[in-house]
């Protein structure tokens, strides 16, 4: 898997489109900026494989948690079924011919990730569990994944209650230092031990530095400088938008332009809006997922609660400017009378939906980059938006 | 079996014959099993066949349009849970169920009979085993307010309001639905139940049923309507019933009612009901469809019964295949990369991918494995028609 810049940057911002492709046909995969969407164990939430075929191009997460063990008392290995499956997970899961994201850990799900140098392991706290797993360990599931992205291990902090809020910058530093080290141990690792599956996969760099511009710009400047990283994933804390534009901007600024650059963006389409004008090529995002959920619908630019009795009579489909499966054949009263007798089919019908609606949205932003627009569309969509849309 | 038909039911026999017909293709030489062909307006149901239930106008966890597409030719939906939500006027609204599901294949309705049991004494199962006489499902007895001659008079679940089923009513409900098979208003009496009350029973449910078909021949609206047969395990009433329901013009026969406690007391009332039931109209076997059933009652003659069985025993973790029914949490399947069954329901996915998505307790497990089921009975379905085509059965 590589990535090419597309079109330069847009002058008013850093918007720039580009694109993926697979390495041995040169084949465009898909176009950026784009979203690629986070399953769980594999799956896609409520959407079964013969529909998620008919996406045209759509990057999928996986979460290493998931895959590492199998079973609940951690003596069933993933990367043992993996290899004796053969195939990677593209066959595992059904998921071809969508790209797979390999991620090291989701933000969301741990508090803390911390690495025993003497032991070589790592230890990721997650609400009162503690996950005990080895350098080998992760390395295995890579191997045997053969997933098109895969990031690098890293160490993660964010518990700063202690502190009375203040991040503790010796232990910052310390940890940007480690985090460092283990990419770049892990990027020799790889390439040495698994060669093929080294150069058929991009190996994702982790930036990270809290949210210490100055420890952000360190640390950006030497994960770029490591031989073999294909692309760059930002990791940034939850916080608000603003913050999360400065701390974007201050990676970017110190990354590679010929490099892909990726965050994680579940929040809003107007964080996504802000993150690509900051320059960030792909996105990590659980969005239609989120929406699906609490029985939103995505008619772009708004979005409509399908849960309230307005709809109970409403024939229209659910964006009259979509052509997804579920506009095509069902209307909003259905989904409204799904919803509120709690049918799970509901769920299946808003993921389709809302997953079309927002890659069609990554469809639209490509367009206005690559037409020198960007700027009047952000405009104008963040004008048009309602106030209950956010 | 004579039928008397007055000028009125003449003509309205004649009109739903044009939108709704029976044909036999084979009957097997070596029992009553019979391959046909129901004629609806949405479409042609081959019998035998099994009918899904798509109680909320929705199958669980899987979308309908799938099954539908793999030949799924009948599906069933709840008129008293549509009822509740959204209503027969949305509904109708809508241009009927058929364009409100999206659905293109032939539908059933039912008429809230069994739910007029269901609130009174909770599930089949626990009825037969006594539980609801001890009181233990008294949230079900507070919704059924009273049972009378007009009709059946409950409290909604959803907002606590009275409604009044009365035979009428329902018929009117379903007109709204504008499913293809209509079901008059019955009452299912509990499997025990003292042998007066039964008969009291079976005679307001004859009352209902011949007011039920008095409503539908008012506007037929391109549906047929089938009786539904009662009188419990009780032979005598039994008889009765199919007499009595023979002779007025249903356009074809349910069994319904208490059908015994267990799979031999239900096939050896069949084996009583069936030969006596007119063979030139289609019958339906309601609320019984689990494979062991199905092979049993095929041969006796039934062309359709309804079941959520597949659906529901999906969820809890097992697959039907044709080496038996897998039990897919069982740490066998960890690793083994082939789908349930080569040729039926899902192939592409494997047992290995299913097990580990139903060990992490995955919603996509649910519909994956109840998908798999439904399309599995298509098949199913369609080999017996085959067998039976080839005098196997």
């Amino acid at each position: 898997m590589k990535w090419n810049v597309f079109s330069e940057q847009d002058k008013e911002t850093n918007a720039r489109t580009g694109f993926f492709s697979n390495n041995a046909a040169d084949k465009v995969i898909c176009k950026t900026p784009h979203c690629i969407l986070v399953t769980s164990r594999g799956s896609l939430p409520h959407v079964t494989n013969d529909v998620l075929s008919e996406f045209p191009c759509l990057g999928l997460q996986l979460e290493t948690f998931d895959f590492l063990w199998l079973n609940s008392n951690s003596k069933l290995k993933g990367s043992d079924i993996l290899r004796e499956f053969g195939a990677g997970m593209h066959e595992y899961c059904q998921l071809q011919p969508h790209p797979l994201y390999l991620s090291f850990v989701s933000q969301q799900q741990v508090d803390k990730i911390t690495f025993s140098a003497k032991r070589q392991q790592f230890h990721a706290y997650q609400r009162g569990n503690t996950i005990t797993f080895s350098w080998s360990d992760y390395l295995e599931l890579v191997q045997t994944s053969y997933c098109d992205m895969v990031e690098c291990p890293s160490v993660v902090t964010k518990d700063d209650s202690k502190n009375g809020g203040v991040w503790d910058s010796n232990r910052l530093q310390r940890d940007c230092e480690q985090s460092t080290q283990l990419q770049y141990e892990f990027i020799q690792q790889w390439s040495q031990q698994h060669g093929p599956s080294f150069e058929q996969s991009m190996c994702i760099g982790v930036v990270q530095g809290g949210m210490k511009e100055e420890q952000r710009r360190r640390h950006a400047q030497s994960i770029s400088q490591l031989n073999g990283i294909g692309g760059f994933y930002i990791d940034v804390l939850p916080a608000k938008l603003t913050e999360q534009q400065k701390l974007a901007s201050i990676s970017i600024s110190n990354l590679p332009p010929w490099l892909p650059r990726g965050m994680e963006a579940s929040g809003s389409l107007e964080q996504v809006l802000a993150l690509v004008g900051c320059g960030v090529d792909y996105f990590i995002s659980s969005y239609p997922y989120i929406l699906s959920t609490h029985g939103y619908a995505l008619d772009l630019p708004h979005k409509n609660n399908l849960w309230n009795i307005q709809y109970r009579n409403n024939t229209d489909p659910l964006s009259l400017h979509c052509s997804c499966p579920v506009c095509r054949r069902y209307t909003r009263a259905y989904l409204n009378h799904l919803l509120n007798t709690h049918e799970m089919l509901a769920m299946t019908l808003l993921m389709i939906h809302n997953s079309a609606q927002y890659i069609q949205f990554f469809h639209q932003i490509q367009q206005a980059i690559e037409t020198k627009t960007f700027g009047a569309f952000q405009k104008q969509f963040l004008a048009s938006r309602r106030v209950d849309d956010s | 079996m004579r039928r008397q038909f007055c000028k009125t039911a003449i003509q309205v026999e004649e009109q739903v014959k044009e939108s709704f017909r029976f044909e036999i293709i084979h009957k097997s030489s070596k029992s009553r099993a019979r391959v046909g062909r129901i004629y609806t307006p949405h479409g042609i149901i081959d019998t035998p066949a099994y009918v899904a239930v798509a109680t909320n106008a929705a199958l669980k966890h899987v979308d309908h349009r799938l099954v539908g597409d793999a030949g799924q030719q009948l599906m069933f939906c709840n008129t008293y849970h549509l009822l509740l939500h959204p209503g027969p006027a949305v509904i109708e609204a809508a241009g009927g169920l058929h364009k409100f599901m999206n659905r293109k294949g032939a539908i059933i309705t039912d008429s809230g009979g069994f739910q007029v049991f269901s609130l009174a004494h909770g599930s089949v199962y626990d009825e037969l085993n006594m539980k609801s006489r001890v009181g233990t499902n008294k949230k079900y007895t507070s919704l059924l307010l009273s049972v009378t001659e007009e009709g059946a008079t409950f409290r909604s679940y959803r907002d606590g309001s009275k409604i009044t089923l009365t035979p009428e009513y329902s018929v009117q409900i379903q007109k709204s639905l504008q499913g293809d098979i209509i079901i008059p208003l019955d009452e299912l009496p509990p499997y025990h139940m003292e042998r007066s009350k039964l008969v009291e029973s079976v005679n307001l449910t004859h009352r209902w049923e011949l007011r039920s078909l008095r409503e539908h021949q008012k506007n037929p609206k391109n549906q047929a309507m089938y009786a539904v047969i009662h009188g419990g395990v009780d032979r005598e009433l039994r008889q009765k019933s199919i007499e009595f329901l023979c002779s007025h013009p249903f356009d074809g026969f349910a069994i319904g009612g208490s059908l015994g406690k267990d799979r031999q007391e239900l096939i050896q009332l069949l084996e009583f009901v069936m030969p006596r039931i007119p063979t030139e109209y289609p019958n339906h076997l309601l609320g019984i469809a689990d494979l062991e059933s199905i092979e049993r009652v095929v041969p006796l003659g039934v062309d359709t019964m309804d079941s959520c069985y597949p659906f529901r025993v999906g969820r809890h973790g097992n697959l039907f295949t044709r080496r038996g029914v897998l039990h897919i949490s069982q740490s066998k399947y960890r690793n083994i990369f082939e789908p349930p069954d080569p040729e039926w329901g899902l192939k592409d996915v494997t047992l290995a991918y299913l097990h580990h998505l139903l060990k992490a307790r995955e919603p996509m497990a649910l519909t994956l494995l109840s998908l798999h089921n439904a399309l599995f009975m298509v098949e199913f379905m369609k080999d017996m028609r085959h067998r039976i085509l080839r005098d196997e059965i």
